[in-house]
Order: structure tokens, then sequence, then C-alpha cells
């Protein structure tokens, strides 16, 4: 997996200056069970956390001091809340201008559209949420800089959530600019090899107005592949944003995993990598099952 | 190298292409705004026919295509007319610009690339006669569907995957007649169905199209276009992509069709025998223009255009045995650059001096009968409202 | 398919993503445990006693200002682990947080001197420590303070303390505290639960002799079955660990005298472990000959399937091999490896291992750790805990500061109640699960601090999740403690990203942090009016930079000199500008008591390069006519010196640049070579010259780093430095050095007086310096950065009062908010 290993880490510094010896640091290792480090050691080392993973015990993450489940459960709902939130932005703008691209194709609006997408695409993260922090933190003073809640005060209620709503609207930002160029990309795709189908044009010799043609007829058929994209990206959302967490400081599952990849954290990063492959596969059903629910060509055995 | 320089067809360089590009903005952003102005009085676009007893009448129809590689005139000068209660067939080969006549019809021409740059077409609904060619599409989609409608060559694609065949049916007369409930137009979309000749109109009424054979979909089709009684239906090569024995049942039925509700029927098509089969009148396009029409008898019996000739040859015969199947030589010019002599000239087998002239004007036989061709310049062209017409 | 069936499989998937999300959730050990306020389990003296707390304590009948009572006071720290435990806490902002509940032992003050006492936040009132006459054991005595409590009202007692100290101890202890590397008395035995400790040595040589007699059994064949399979286990391991070297260091065929084809790498790789073996045993096994390959039918492999062979049939076929040619002790011979010995090892682990299980609870307390009742010299009766160790360590004080963490809330009341403090301390002994009972409150610490915590609604009893939520940490005062109520109400640590420190506090979000120390931050704050509202307070660094120079490489004393008299140590200043480092010429941090007062440069930097030369020239080095220097070989001087990063962003990098300058001047070339991984190599003894950065130690003791005898020292930094093969194999001169520091270092460890021990590390520090191993750079110092309009900036810990022991905020219930 990678050369780090968490005891290693946390006592060169004491046994380069002899606090340590070698033989504690070897004891260590047996009590946290990364103590044989040969191919059969690992071998059974695996075997044993698999047969507990099975029970649905990942352990407890050397780095967090807590079950691993614990540590993923109390992160990823923040996580989920901000992206679930980017998400919904990013659908309300991204739909409605792709669309509006795809029908005044080569107009002012595809063409603005088009510079968006490509900018929003290729603006790394960290670089643009600092910009936002910059401008909007440090020298208009408008939002918060750090964290999801402001320390300073005492607040209550209903003060609490506004306070939690103001902290994440730059993050949020964020991740909205940078996701909605591809979604836009691909809902004008979509809607300009829709509406040059036949049974558009069927549409339009009924008599239908345009704005029918495009909303209804149109429409139904680019949000197939749009809707299955977006219900296999839901479980995703529990995943995280690492940088942008790290960029805020918002204790995300994102951050936390990074820093425990970083420092060698075997049973977090064990759990945290079940816990990806579980939510893409659910993802994939997801997909699956949504586009069966759109698309009354698909059956559902 | 040199090949190609003169076979210049192909290529086209940066300026040329700027400044095609910029013709054609302004050629369709001047014709596009025409067509979507609003709150325009019906005067602007009314008008009278020519022969009362004529539903539609095509006069010196130009329909261009403003493209990247320059303009293709796809219908470029076509005059003729549907009388009422007859069927027209067109015919021509691919690409000679009869659907493009039909969708100028329906103002369904794929915009903003193709537009109706001259000429009118005038629609005689009973009571007004409009000219399509001027009118605004908010008044052009109130005729759309209920007194022209149309069906299209592909049936597998022509209808909306995602909703059932009742529903869009059901959409057709809650559309063009405001008040209607949806019960009425269930009920309507039922008898429709039934009158195509579908067995099981409940059953398929909830059917989505992908349920339906090919044979199906084209009946609802149908069913789709008489829903509003129209006095005009448009048949876009409708048994095209039907095997034969669906070809001869959709035949029939459109017969049917046209004789229940009196109206006619425009049939496009490149197939001899459908038309032979259906049409009382026929025209005959190559390049955008009209080289032949007359009744079906005439053109059948006496073919004068050389094309004409040549396609009544190609048409192979079932019981004759022939070595070698006739093949009319050589292919349409290309669309962007028509010459201005006779489009035909290249591949014809009667060219003679006087073909360099300019296109030939029309030439009559008989009320009905007329063709383009120097060859029947003896006969009497000197019309002048033949030439008036022809221009 | 109907469309209700497909919305009903949408639900279902939805569900199960939700339900996978809440899974797992467990209930707070919060729950199940009481928190009521304490029965009197001390006995009838509380209620009589006076509690050793200072004059004129500010308690909670005084009410605090307006700012001090609403506003609270926000920490910036970098992001927590979330390990908030005295026991098992590892980070340092997990410190900064947990500690602000816990009070210790006994602490040190500003000038790195251990202290205890009323005017202490510490749970000793007085401490002792004393050594016998022959040196053989050291005794620390600490009399604890009377009527304290914890947080939630108990009394802290002395069974509190022994509880602490049998976690520490304890065997099966895994975090990151390291008392158990203290000699005491008696904790061989207790961890061994051997009783008779000198017979505890006998019973590990007893495990050794029976391990030897099994593995020897097995070599000679009449030994079980399982040994002689683990014995080869462990040569398949060696062999497998051969292969893996030879394939990640490409050897081929030629490398040990054997034909192989052009394309070996490419095509057989894996194969070399059977060409290794087969020049190991001296029989043809694998060859290439005229084109082909040839394999012996004995290892049972064919040449036709060679391209389906993996690396691990090849092992399989070495490893078959030599089962048939030789014994486990034959192999170790012509492979080189200790099989047989670690084998004998592990079977002697097994026995240890197995004898504890068997008898644990044969002794139940540690002999050199005892409890008591005195009356002190005040005339008042006190608790007393007393830890004897063997020998005399004057770093051991320094375990004794400590967290004292409550019993009855980490093990439980249950636990509590059965302690007595002689043979039952609230510990199971050697227990995995008991720690993990620990570990349960990792997220809930408490104590008799200054704080206790909170949640954002100022709950009295959090849940985990809530007393650290989204970042950030709420704690509120603890107004018990025993220096008084303190004097802010709610202090939060909130988490800011690395980079942000400077900003954090600029924009209001936290009232005090530590950005990187920079000339570019001391000007703004100092001229730009938008920062006018911030403060800063510098802070030695609690550690040093240095270049190191390994004595086994560059064997002669004076080319080492030589090499460091072309180091211009004050270049890597400018890594520092602003006054924000300073050189240091001995190798010990200038903020120690130790630090020789005005030491100067022992090989000052000749920029010409005739100091250098000199040197050189004392080393045997030969003059040609254009004055460039040859080796005594006659060879040109060529030298490596090794980075981890690139040159420009290393401090020492610039030192390095210009010494390769100076040494080209006098004819020898230096090599600069970046490498990240050199502080791994280190003591692989295959880095000559090398720049790296100590973390200082409180106590100046040097015999860890310095003691070069290998018979008593076995640390990693002597071997790096070659300070141990210069013992055995340096000129009179080296060893004439080293022995005197030995004894020096030594003799520094015999007392625990300060003013005895100051005068022996100056001459030690002079002496290491003249091995000229190690050559000190630079120590820089470290900011704090606060408002001072929101924080009373006379409040904080004075100017002269503030080192790398005590911080501006160290004394966190003295702090005080400016009223708006």
């Amino acid at each position: 997996m990678m050369p780090a290993d968490y005891i290693d880490q946390h006592t060169s510094a004491q046994v380069a200056q002899g606090q340590l010896t070698k033989e504690d640091v070897k004891r260590m290792k047996e009590l946290y069970g990364i103590g044989d480090s040969s191919f059969g050691g690992i071998m059974k080392s695996y075997g044993q956390w698999l047969s507990k993973a099975v029970r649905g015990d990942f352990g407890v993450s050397f780095v967090y001091g807590r079950p691993v489940q614990e540590v993923i459960q109390k992160y990823m709902w923040i996580s989920f809340a901000i992206s679930l939130v980017a998400l919904i932005l990013n659908i309300l703008i991204s739909i409605p201008l792709g669309i509006v691209a795809a029908t005044k194709q080569y107009g002012a609006v595809d063409y603005t559209v088009t510079v968006l997408a490509m900018t929003g695409i290729s603006l790394p993260s960290f670089f643009f949420g600092a910009l936002l922090l910059r401008l909007f933190s440090i020298q208009l003073g408008w939002f918060p800089l750090q964290g999801l809640s402001d320390a300073t005060k005492i607040l209550t209620g209903p003060e609490q959530v506004l306070d939690i709503i103001h902290h994440m609207v730059l993050p949020m930002v964020t991740l909205v600019v940078l996701s909605i160029g591809s979604l836009m990309r691909y809902t004008r795709t979509n809607m300009l090899e829709v509406l040059n189908s036949d049974y558009i044009r069927t549409a339009r010799a009924k008599g239908l107005s345009e704005k029918v043609v495009i909303y209804k007829h149109a429409f139904r058929n680019t949000l197939i592949p749009i809707v299955t994209m977006l219900g296999g990206s839901i479980p995703g959302l529990f995943g995280g944003a690492m940088i942008t967490e790290t960029v805020f400081a918002i204790p995300g599952i994102g951050s936390t995993s990074y820093k425990a990849i970083l420092q060698g954290d075997i049973p977090f990063v064990m759990g945290y990598m079940m816990f990806l492959a579980v939510l893409t596969v659910l993802g994939t059903i997801l997909a699956d099952v949504s586009y069966a629910i759109v698309d009354p060509r698909v059956k559902l055995q | 190298m040199a090949k190609a320089k003169k076979d210049n067809g192909h290529y086209i360089s940066r300026q040329e292409e700027k400044a095609i590009a910029k013709y054609n903005r302004k050629m369709t952003k001047e014709l596009e705004a025409k067509k979507h102005r609003k709150n325009v009085s019906e005067d602007t676009y009314l008008t009278t026919m020519k022969d009362p007893k004529n539903i539609v009448e095509f006069d010196d129809l130009h329909t261009y295509f403003f493209t990247d590689a320059g303009t293709v005139k796809s219908v470029d000068g076509v005059t003729f007319s549907v009388p009422a209660n007859s069927t027209v067939g067109v015919v021509g080969e691919s690409g000679c610009g009869k659907s493009v006549t039909s969708l100028s019809l329906m103002q369904l021409v794929q915009a903003p690339q193709g537009q109706i740059v001259k000429g009118s077409i005038r629609y005689n609904d009973g009571e007004k006669c409009y000219d399509i060619a001027k009118m605004p599409s908010e008044a052009m989609r109130q005729i759309r569907g209920k007194d022209i409608a149309m069906i299209f060559q592909e049936p597998m694609t022509s209808l909306n995957p995602v909703f059932t065949i009742g529903y869009q049916l059901d959409e057709v007369t809650l559309l063009h007649n405001p008040g209607a409930t949806k019960e009425e137009a269930k009920k309507k979309s039922i008898e429709m169905l039934t009158q195509v000749g579908i067995a099981r109109p409940e059953g398929v009424y909830d059917n989505y199209p992908h349920e339906l054979s090919g044979g199906m979909r084209q009946r609802v089709m149908i069913a789709m276009a008489l829903v509003c009684n129209p006095k005009l239906i448009i048949a876009d090569e409708p048994t095209t992509a039907l095997d034969v024995t669906i070809q001869a049942q959709i035949l029939d039925l459109l017969r049917s069709v046209r004789e229940k509700i009196k109206g006619s029927i425009m049939l496009i098509t490149h197939d001899l025998g459908v038309v032979a089969e259906m049409a009382d009148f026929v025209v005959v396009m190559y390049a955008g223009r009209i080289i032949e029409m007359g009744t079906a008898k005439e053109i059948f019996l006496t073919p004068k255009h050389p094309y004409t000739v040549g396609l009544m040859k190609s048409k192979p015969v079932v019981s004759k045995k022939v070595d070698r199947l006739y093949s009319i030589p050589g292919q349409v010019p290309n669309p962007i650059n028509m010459p201005q002599t006779c489009y035909f000239k290249d591949r014809c087998d009667r060219c003679h001096t006087a073909c360099e002239g300019p296109y030939p004007s029309v030439r009559k036989f008989s009320d009905t009968h007329q063709v383009s061709c120097y060859l029947y310049d003896d006969t009497n062209t000197k019309d002048n409202d033949s030439m008036e017409v022809a221009k | 398919m109907k469309k209700s069936k497909k919305l009903l499989a949408l639900l279902l998937c939805m569900t199960m993503i939700l339900s996978l999300a809440a899974c797992g959730k467990k209930k707070d050990p919060e729950d199940t445990k009481s928190t009521v306020a304490p029965t009197d389990t001390a006995g009838g003296e509380k209620s009589e006693v006076k509690p050793d707390v200072p004059e004129g304590r500010r308690d909670a009948s005084t009410p605090r200002s307006a700012a001090n009572e609403n506003n609270p006071f926000v920490i910036g720290e970098l992001t927590l682990d979330g390990k908030f435990s005295p026991f098992f806490g590892t980070s340092e902002p997990d410190r900064i947080v947990y500690e602000k509940t816990q009070a210790k032992l006994i602490t040190n003050n500003e000038l790195a001197e251990p202290v205890a006492g009323i005017d202490q936040p510490t749970i000793a009132w007085d401490f002792e420590m004393t050594t016998s006459d022959d040196q053989s054991k050291s005794t620390y005595k600490f009399w604890l303070k009377n009527g304290i409590t914890f947080s939630d009202g108990h009394v802290v007692t002395a069974d509190d303390v022994l509880f602490n100290l049998y976690v520490f101890l304890d065997p099966k202890y895994d975090g990151s505290t390291t008392l158990y590397s203290m000699n005491i008395e008696g904790l061989k035995a207790y961890q061994t639960q051997i009783a008779d400790e000198s017979s505890a040595d006998a019973k590990l040589a007893e495990f050794a002799e029976a391990a030897d007699k099994k593995v020897e059994a097995a070599i000679a064949g009449s030994g079980e079955a399982a040994v002689v399979d683990k014995l080869w286990e462990l040569v398949k391991e060696s062999v497998a660990a051969d292969s893996g070297t030879l394939i990640a260091n490409k050897y081929e065929p030629g490398d040990f005298g054997l034909d192989g084809p052009e394309d070996f790498l490419d095509t057989a790789q894996s194969s070399i472990i059977l060409f290794y073996t087969a020049s190991t045993l001296g029989k043809e096994l694998i060859a290439y000959k005229n084109g082909a390959y040839v394999i012996d039918e004995s290892t049972g492999l064919t040449v036709d399937k060679m391209s389906t062979y993996t690396e691990e049939d090849y092992i399989n076929a070495s490893m078959k091999c030599i089962k048939e040619a030789m014994t486990v002790p034959e192999y170790d011979e012509a492979f080189g490896f200790t099989t047989v010995d670690d084998a004998k090892k592990f079977y002697a682990e097994e026995e240890k291992a197995a004898y504890l299980e068997a008898n644990k609870g044969t002794v139940k307390s540690i002999s050199g750790i005892t409890k008591g009742k005195e009356v002190c010299s005040d005339g008042v009766e006190r608790e007393t805990v007393t830890v004897v160790l063997n020998g005399v360590d004057p770093k051991a004080i320094w375990n004794f500061t400590f967290n004292v963490a409550p019993m009855h809330y980490y093990a439980g009341q249950e636990r509590h109640d059965k302690a007595n403090g002689v043979d039952n301390f609230g510990v199971d002994f050697s227990s995995r699960e008991f720690m993990m009972e620990i570990k349960e409150f990792n997220g809930l610490p408490m104590g008799a601090g200054p704080y206790k915590i909170t949640d954002v609604n100022n709950s009295e009893n959090p849940t985990s999740d809530k007393f650290y939520e989204n970042g950030i940490c709420y704690l509120t005062a603890n107004d018990n403690f025993m220096l008084g109520a303190p004097m802010i109400k709610y202090v939060r640590i909130k988490t800011i990203n690395s980079g942000s420190e400077l900003d954090s506090v600029l924009t209001g979000e936290v009232h005090i942090s530590q950005p990187q120390a920079s000339s570019t931050v001391i000007n703004q704050i100092t001229s730009d009016s938008s920062y006018s509202h911030l403060n800063y307070v510098l802070v030695d660094n609690l550690g040093y930079g240095y270049i190191g120079l390994s004595a086994e490489l560059i064997p002669d004393i004076n080319v080492r000199r030589a090499l460091m008299s072309a180091m211009d140590t004050g270049l890597t200043l400018g890594s520092y500008p602003g006054g924000l480092a300073t050189v240091i010429h001995r190798p010990l941090s200038q903020v120690s008591w130790a630090y020789p007062e005005g030491s100067t440069a022992m090989y000052p930097f000749d920029e010409t390069g005739a100091a250098s030369k000199d040197f050189f020239l004392k080393a045997g080095y030969t003059e040609t006519a254009d004055g460039k220097l040859l080796t005594p070989e006659g060879s040109k001087p060529s030298f490596k010196f090794t980075l981890p990063s690139d040159a420009d962003k290393h401090p020492a990098g610039q030192v390095f640049l210009k010494a390769q300058e100076v040494l080209e001047k006098i004819g020898v070339e230096v090599i600069i070579d970046i490498d990240q991984n050199v502080l791994s190599k280190l003591e692989q003894s295959v880095i000559s010259v090398w720049a790296a950065a100590w973390i200082a130690t409180i106590d100046p003791d040097m015999f860890q780093t310095w003691h070069s005898d290998p018979a008593k020292n076995q640390a990693g930094s002597p071997k790096a430095t070659g300070l141990y093969y210069k013992f055995e194999n340096g000129t009179e001169e080296e060893k004439a050095i080293l022995v005197r520091l030995n004894e020096l270092i030594e003799q520094g460890r015999t007392t625990l007086n300060v003013d005895e021990r100051k005068p022996i590390y100056s001459e030690a520090l002079d002496k290491a310096m003249e091995m000229a191993v190690e050559l000190p750079t630079y120590q820089r110092k470290n900011m704090y950065v606060y408002n001072k309009s929101v924080v009373d900036p006379g409040s904080i810990t004075p100017a002269e009062k503030t080192t790398p022991y005590m911080g501006p905020i160290d004394f966190i219930w003295d702090v005080s908010l400016l009223d708006k």
C-alpha cells in the first residue's frame, strides 16, 4: 500500500534520540497488529481483518483512536451535506443553462456557457478556494475564513443554523463552480442529439409550440442519461472533497481520510476503502434502477 | 495536384469560409426574424388562389440551406399544384429536393440553416387562402397538425419513446381542440386507432412505441395525422422503411383514408410502382427543379424528359430477363455550385448543342403535361403564361 | 415492468444507502456510566482539612467581567485527531485540547526546572529527589495536596496517582507516554510476573535454554515437526527477502560469475534467486548455454515452462534444492542469515508469553512504588507517593509530569471502589479489553484541570460528537480548579488550515494562533494598519539544526575539521530573515541551562580555504604546484553532501553551496546530492555528510546521542555519526577524546544537582565539538499572534517569562478578555 508505517512515523524521533529502544518499537507494533511485515505476516493480518470485517468490526483507527465505523460516520455527514447542496445547486444551474445553450446553438448563451464550462473544469480547487477566501473573507470580510461555525460567539438554535449556512457559502461556491462545467456540457450535448431526432420533428409536425417540444418531448429524453449519471453519483457524495475541505478547514471525511492515509493508519484506510467500494456498488445499482424507471424501454429483471 | 485544383468543389480557403459564414448569418438572421414576428395581422399573409379547386399551390418556391460550405439550393424554383380530392406523387432521386418541398409546406425546414427564400405557397382552407411562405410560425402552428398533417419515413424513430401511444395521440386532440377533456381525447384516439386497422386499440393505447412493430407504428403515425380531419396529408416515403407486404397494407390504408376524409394526399417517394398505384398526378423533380409533370397516365405511358424515360427504363420488370440492369449514368451535380445550363446535361443521352444554352424553359404538351427540356423546342413553348409561371 | 415496481426498487436502494450510513452507531459510554456527585470515599478528613489552595483564591462567587462571562476565547490549532485522552493522545493539537482539562503531578517552570507547590497547577504539594550513597538507587517522593477535586467534585487521592502509573506501566499499554522506559524497582518483575526479579533473569534464561534445546533437537532430526517447519519457514522468508533484494537491485547472473542473456532483466528477472542459490550451493541448478537455458531437474522446474514461472516458483525451487543439500545451520553459514538464532528467539518469546498468561496475578504490584501518609513540615497530614528507581537518571524526574486522570471516570466506579492502592490499583493487568475500555473515553477527557468539556449549547454532559463538533472543541470553566476559577468562562479550540494561521486572527475567527515566524508577517503586523489589532510574541524553538559528518566514512579527524572550516553556519539564517533564528555553536538547544554561554565556533569559517587546507595537510594530503590538494593516495579529493530537499529550500543548502565554492578553490570536489530518504539511511552508515535537525529534550543528558561505547549504548545516532566505529577503530587522539566524553556523560548522570552538572556539560560539549562529527547550525524562533483588542495583553505570560517551556497562554486560567 504505502511505505508509511504508523508506529515508525510516530516513534522515529524518539528512537533516533534513544528514548525508545528497538524492542519497544517492536512491542508497539505487535500491540497494534502490524508487527509481522513479511508477506506471510501480511496475509495473516489480512485474514484476521477480513474475518472481523465481515461481522462489521473494522477495528480501531490508529490515528483517531475510535472504531473505524464511528470515525467515518462522524465525518461523512458533513461532507454529505455540503456535497448534496452543491449537487442540487449544480443541477438547478447546469441543466437549464445546458438546455438554453443547446436550443440557441452558437448564440451568446452557448458561447458563454462553453467558456464557463471549460474554465470551471480547468480551475484547480485549491486555487479557486484560496482566491475566494482572499477576496471575500480577508479583503471584504463578508464570509468567514475557516470551519463550519463561529467559535467566538455563543449562539442559540436558529442562529446556529444560520451560522453554519453562512460558513458553507464559500466552500459550496467552490464546489459548484468547479462542477457545473461538465454537467452543463453534458446536458447541452444530449439536448442537441435529442433535438435532431425524428420524434421531435413529429412533435413539431403535430403543431406543438417550440416550448412544449423542448421542455416536454426533448427534455424527458435528455434527462434519461442525466438521471442515471446523477443517481449513480449520490453515494459518491459521502466520499468528500478532500482539497476543498482542507482549504476551508472543514472536518469532513475527505480531509480525515487523507490524514489517515499519510500516517499509515491501516485499519482506517481499509475500512474507508471498503466504505467507498460499497458506495460505488450502491451507486451503480442506483443508476441502473433509475435508468429503468426513467426509460420505459428498459426492463428490470 | 492539378486535378484537385480544378475540381475545387471540396476545398474552401479561409477567406471564403469567413465570407460564407458572414453571408449565412446575415440571411438567416433576416429570415428568422421574419418568421418569429408576433402579433401580425392576417392581412400580411392572406392571398387568393389561382384556381380555387386546388388545395395547395407551389409558386416558384426557393428553399435554400445556408451551410458552412456554401448555399445549397435544395428547392430551386418549383411550381405545381395539389388539387382537392386527389393524390399527387412527387418522385425523384435522393437529394432532389422532394422532402424539402413538403417540409417547406409545413414550415418544418431545419432552421436556422434552411429558409424559404423566395416564392409563395398558397394554401386554401376552404374559406381563406394563406401564403405559407409569408406566415409567421405562430400562425402556422394553428394549421400544422390540424389542417395539414404529415407522416414520415422512419416509423421506428418517429414516435417519442418515453410517452405512451395514447398520450401522444391525445396530445394532438388536446392541442387543437381547446376545451376538450381527457376522456374525449381518449375516445377520439381509440377511434382513430380502430380506423387505421389496429386490432386492440385499448391495449395499444397504453403501449410504448418500442412495444409495437414497424407496421403498427406507421399506422399509429397515420392515426395521429388523421385525428383532426386534415385537408391535406403529406406522406414522405411512408413505406420505404417497411417490408413489401406491410407496404401494400399501408398503401391500401392510405387510399381508404383519403376517400374517407375527402382530402388530398401529397405522396413523396422514389418508388415508381407506388406512384403508379396511388397517384393521380405525378411531379418529377431533379436537383431542386421540376423537370416534368403530368397525370399518371401521361407520365407512365408517354414520358418526355430523358430523365423520366431513364427512370422508367430503370425499373426492373419481374418477368423480363436482361443481361444488365439499366441505370442512368453519372451523378447529381454538386448542389452548391449548380451550373447555369440544364442540370441533366452531363448524364443525358440525348444531349445536343442547344443544351449548352441556359436552363430550358417549360414546354407544355397538354393542360396537365409539361416538361423542361430543349428536345421539345418545336412544340408551342413560347406560351406567355408558362414563361411567367416558370421563371 | 410497471412503473410502481420500479419506484419501489428505487426506494429500496435509497433505504440501503441511508441504513449503511446510520449503521454501527454506538451508544456513547456516557449513557451507561453515572456521573452522580461523589460520596465521601476518603474518610472523614475532607470536611475538616483545609484544601491546599493559594490564599485569596478567586472562586465562583466572584463575578466575571462582561467579556469574560459572555465571550468565548478561541484558540486556533491545526487539525485535531480526536484522541483527547491523557493516556492515548498522540498529536500536539490534541494535547493542547485535553491538557486544559488535566492537572499534572508536577510540572516545569519557564526555566525548565521541575516544580510543584500550592501556587503551581500541580497535584503534588511538594516533591523530593534523593540518591543513595552508592548511586544504586534514587528515590522520588511526592506529597499530594489535600482537598483537590476533579471537575465533577470527586477528590483526588494517591490511589488516582497510582492508577495512572499502573496504566502507563501495564504491558498492554500502547500509548505514547514512555514511563515504562524508567528502570523502576520491581517493574520487571511486575511486567513479566516473575516475583523474584533476580530470578527473572534466570527465568528468561530458562526460556532461552528451552527454546535452544527445541531448535537444536529439530536440527538434529529428533525434534518436533512444528519446530522443523518453523525453521524452514524462516529459511524461506530469508530466501524470499534475498530474492526481493536481488530483483530490486537488478542483479544479473553475471554478478555471480554465471552466464546470462543480454535481456535477462526484461525476460527472466524473477529467476535470479535460482542463479544465486546455484552459485552459493556450487551446483548447476540453472545455466544459460549457447543461447538457451538449462535447468537441472532437481529444481522441479522445466525450461519450456519458464515463461509461466513467477518469483514464487523460483523461490520454492530454491527452497527445494537448499533443503536437499543442507541443514539449516549450514544454510545460515552459506547464505549469511541467522535463521537458527531467529528461531530460538521466536520460541523463547513464545515460552515467555505462555508463562505470563499462566502466571498472571503472581506479582500484584510494583515493589518500587508505594503510597503513605505523613505529617508535613507545616503540620498538616498529607498523602505521599514514593517511586524508587534502580540507578541514577537525572532525566527521570521529567517522567513524572504526567497528567493525573480520575480513576472512577476512566476505569469505572466499580473498579475505583475495589482499588486500595496496595494490591489493587483499578487496573486489569495485561488486558487488552481494559485498555479498550479506557479508549472509550478518547473523546471525553476529564480531570482536575482549569476547564471541562461541554458543547456548543454549554450542556453539562456532552457526547463526544458534540464536544468536538464541526472542527471545534468546546470547553467551559471548571470553577473547582485549584488555582482559582478561570477568568474566561468559555474557551474553544478551532481547527484552522496550515497556512491560514495569520489570516484567521486577522479576520477574527480565532484570537490566537501560531503562524510560521517570518519577517513579512512581523512587518505586516507592525506597519500595516489593517493589522493594527494584532500583536506577536517570539519564542525560541525547542530544537536546533545541525550538519552531521560520519566518522566512519570520513575517518580522519583532521579531514572532518577541514570540512567544518569551510562551512559558514551563518548562511542558515538566510532562511529565517529578520532575527528569527540565531546561530549556535554547541550541539545543545540554547534555551537549556546547560548551554555554555558565550561559546564560539570551534572551527571558524575561513572563506579563503586556508584553514581547511591546513587541516587537510595535517591529514596527510599533499599540495600540487598550483595550490590544489591531492589525497594521500594521490587522487583528487571528493566528498558527497546530502540534503533531504533542494538546496534552495533547505536552510543548510546555502551552507553546502558556499562550502562547495570554498573547497573548489583548494581543489577539493564537493557533490551535493538530494535524497528524500536521507534520514532513514543514516543508520546504515552510507551517508557521509548531511543536514538535519534535532528536537531538543528538556534535560541536557547526552547519553543516547554521544555515548560511544557500544556495550553500554545501542541507540541509533552514534551509529550514524560513526562514534561506535571510532570507539573501536579510532586513532589514539580520537579514542582519548571519546573516552573522556563518555566519562563526562556518565558523570553528568550521577547527580541531580543542576549546578554540579553545568560545568560537566560545558566540557562535554567542547569534547563533542572536538570530535568534529556534528556542526550545530541554527536555532529558529516560533511565533504566536494574538488579537490584542480581544485578549488583554497584560493577562498573558509576560515577555521575560515566555520561553519554549512556557507559552503565552499556558496559564490559561489567568488570561482575560477585554471588555469592548
